[in-house]
């Protein structure tokens, strides 16, 4: 997010108005632990910080960080829920909270996070995820069976209008439970969810997706052949990156894509036992046990009509 | 009334978004190799058109042929390119329309479709005459619907099965899956203009407008039917796995707001509440065969006998497994 001077000064007015330097040392070293405020301003350990020059210098630093969002969920923990024992009344907290909300961003009081307002902008990180940072996320992995063969046997835009459907299939599933597609390469994509019940969300988009597809192969499908589409789903911790090929490297986004080529039939939805285990146990039993070594890895779904 | 397109152009679906929007007409796109399986591919009572740019020249000439043999329904071309020399000649061989590349660009209103249809001296009525039924179409939408006439809809009784462990778990429990419920099947109908008409604690009647062409309520019944574990794992949060069954069928009653429909007398309604509460199976989604005439091609298939009960046959759709 662009932090605008104009809330980089009421920050700071704020701060300064609302704890004493050392309190709000305490806050910088929340986000960034090594935080060393004399080094930083340049005083001697010895002398006594002005507050207004703290504060400015620590709301500087967080807007250059990228972690402006976050020090404002710190100041609304001070002032909701307190620090040590104590409430921090912050002043001009409201009119902080607005202008952020005026940027597009807001506030999620579940997860303690500002988050992109969907209504103006999406981005892959939700404009929260720091690159570096480690985060627990669900993954959800699509590919269309048999894309060479097709892109043969038919013509491009046809195939391409096709695509789009499918796209716009799983855009509509991912959408709704805040995903975000990290990558698509015409055939298939990575979508990524963080917010809420994010392990669930994967699962059910899953669903969804297999369900959708179900019925626009046979309502609308342009391809005098059904389209045909493994999805798989699966969560873990990966390190952020900004960097889509360096996102790839995480192991629960590789194993995911494993999952979807290696254990996936077409038209069928996958999911590790990391997604099994949050699903309700009536919910689970409708699904189909995938067995290695005489265990279960994996559950699947899809939609059989009776014969 | 459906529209269908045959076109692997992309995007093809703009020249008709204002249609689309108009609710009065469902507009499906199918490829262009299927119009080459000749006159016998295209669905009765629509309008069809083919995007000649989908097409090379030679196949052009055989298709405009083939659509001219085609009786119940009209067709139209769509010449994104201007290939078509002699667009009066297209008329002479009963084209109702034309869309050449002006019109492509710009899209098209539905007046022009029902402009078509007069044109064509189409009267959704003259459709309907084989069936020999007494329908009175209500249209697309609500819009010409009034209270106290009588019209032809679409009837779905929708009732969940799950009665004795719903019972069983006390008010605050059934209160909130019957309410998840009931907002659950109005997300499935809404897209196809249908409205909880009357609603008995486990369940309630469905009506949908009709306009005497293929019925996107079956596509209602018929999605409600393959989310049933969506459903369960999503709507509800709740260790239970939902089962619930449908019936569907078409005919006449008198219209009333919702409410106030305690003096109605259908046999139509007394049908509905019939085959799905005395008939039906748990986890059926069944319908009569007046109801059959309606479903769209692509999901007759899923459709199987299920005998007769009250003199009209009856067809299930397949289970879910």
């Amino acid at each position: 997010m662009k932090v605008p001077s104009s809330l980089v000064s009421l920050t700071t007015r704020a701060v300064a108005e609302s704890m004493d330097v050392n309190v709000m040392t305490h806050v910088a070293k929340e986000i960034i632990p090594d935080y060393d405020l004399h080094e930083r301003t340049g005083f001697r350990e010895s002398m006594v910080i002005p507050q207004g020059t703290a504060a400015r210098q620590i709301v500087t630093d967080m807007v250059k960080s990228g972690l402006f969002l976050y020090f404002i969920t710190m100041l609304i923990q001070f002032h909701t829920v307190g620090w040590r024992g104590r409430v921090y009344p912050i002043l001009h907290l409201k009119e902080i909270i607005r202008e952020i909300n005026e940027a597009g961003y807001i506030y999620d009081p579940d997860n303690k996070l500002f988050v992109e307002d969907p209504a103006c902008h999406k981005t892959r990180n939700w404009g929260v995820l720091v690159p570096g940072r480690e985060y627990l996320l669900a993954f959800l992995r699509l590919d269309i069976v048999g894309n060479s063969q097709l892109v043969r046997k038919y013509p491009e835009d046809l195939i391409e209008s096709t695509y789009a459907d499918v796209r716009r299939i799983v855009e509509k599933a991912v959408d709704k439970r805040n995903g975000r597609i990290w990558s698509w390469e015409g055939d298939g994509g990575l979508i990524a969810f963080y917010f809420g019940n994010k392990i669930v969300m994967a699962a059910l988009s899953g669903m969804e997706i297999v369900n959708e597809l179900f019925m626009y192969n046979l309502l609308h499908c342009r391809l005098p052949e059904p389209v045909r589409a493994r999805v798989a789903a699966h969560a873990g911790i990966i390190e952020y990156s900004s960097d889509v090929e360096e996102l790839m490297k995480n192991d629960p986004i590789k194993e995911t894509i494993q999952i979807e080529s290696r254990f996936t039939k077409p038209n069928t939805l996958t999911i590790s036992t990391t997604i099994s285990s949050k699903l309700e146990g009536t919910i689970v039993k409708g699904l189909d046990p995938i067995k290695e070594d005489g265990r279960i890895t994996y559950y699947s779904y899809s939609i059989n009509l009776e014969q | 009334m459906d529209i269908i397109i045959f076109s692997n152009t992309k995007n093809i679906d703009k020249i008709f978004s204002a249609v689309s929007k108009s609710k009065k007409f469902s507009v499906r796109i199918l490829p262009a190799a299927s119009l080459k399986k000749g006159a016998r591919s295209i669905p009765k009572q629509t309008i069809v058109y083919a995007d000649l740019s989908s097409f090379t020249k030679t196949e052009a000439p055989q298709i405009i042929k083939s659509l001219s043999k085609c009786d119940g329904s009209v067709f139209g071309i769509i010449d994104p390119k201007g290939m078509v020399d002699d667009v009066a000649a297209l008329f002479h061989a009963g084209a109702g329309d034309y869309l050449g590349p002006h019109a492509v660009k710009k899209g098209i209103a539905s007046k022009r479709i029902e402009d078509v249809l007069i044109f064509k001296q189409i009267e959704p009525q003259e459709k309907l005459k084989a069936l020999k039924k007494d329908y009175i179409l209500s249209g697309r939408d609500w819009k010409g619907i009034a209270p106290g006439k009588e019209y032809t809809f679409v009837f779905m009784l929708v009732e969940l099965d799950n009665k004795s462990e719903l019972k069983g778990a006390g008010n605050e429990y059934f209160n909130f899956i019957t309410g998840s419920f009931k907002r659950y099947l109005e997300e499935h109908i809404t897209p196809s203009n249908g409205r909880i008409w009357m609603w008995i604690d486990f369940g309630g009647l469905v009506i949908f407008p009709f306009d005497g062409g293929i019925s996107n309520a079956i596509e209602s019944g018929f999605r409600l039917m393959i989310n049933r574990k969506l459903m369960s794992a999503e709507i509800l949060h709740l260790d239970l796995l939902l089962s619930y069954r449908i019936a569907m069928h078409v005919g006449n009653t008198v219209y009333q707001a919702r409410g106030q429909t305690g003096t109605i007398v259908s046999d139509s309604i007394n049908s509905v509440f019939h085959l799905g509460q005395k008939y039906a199976k748990p986890g059926w989604f069944c319908l009569t065969e007046d109801m059959y005439h309606f479903v769209h091609p692509g999901l007759k298939s899923a459709f199987v006998p299920a005998g007769e009960y009250e003199g009209r046959s009856i067809l299930r759709m397949k289970t879910v497994l």
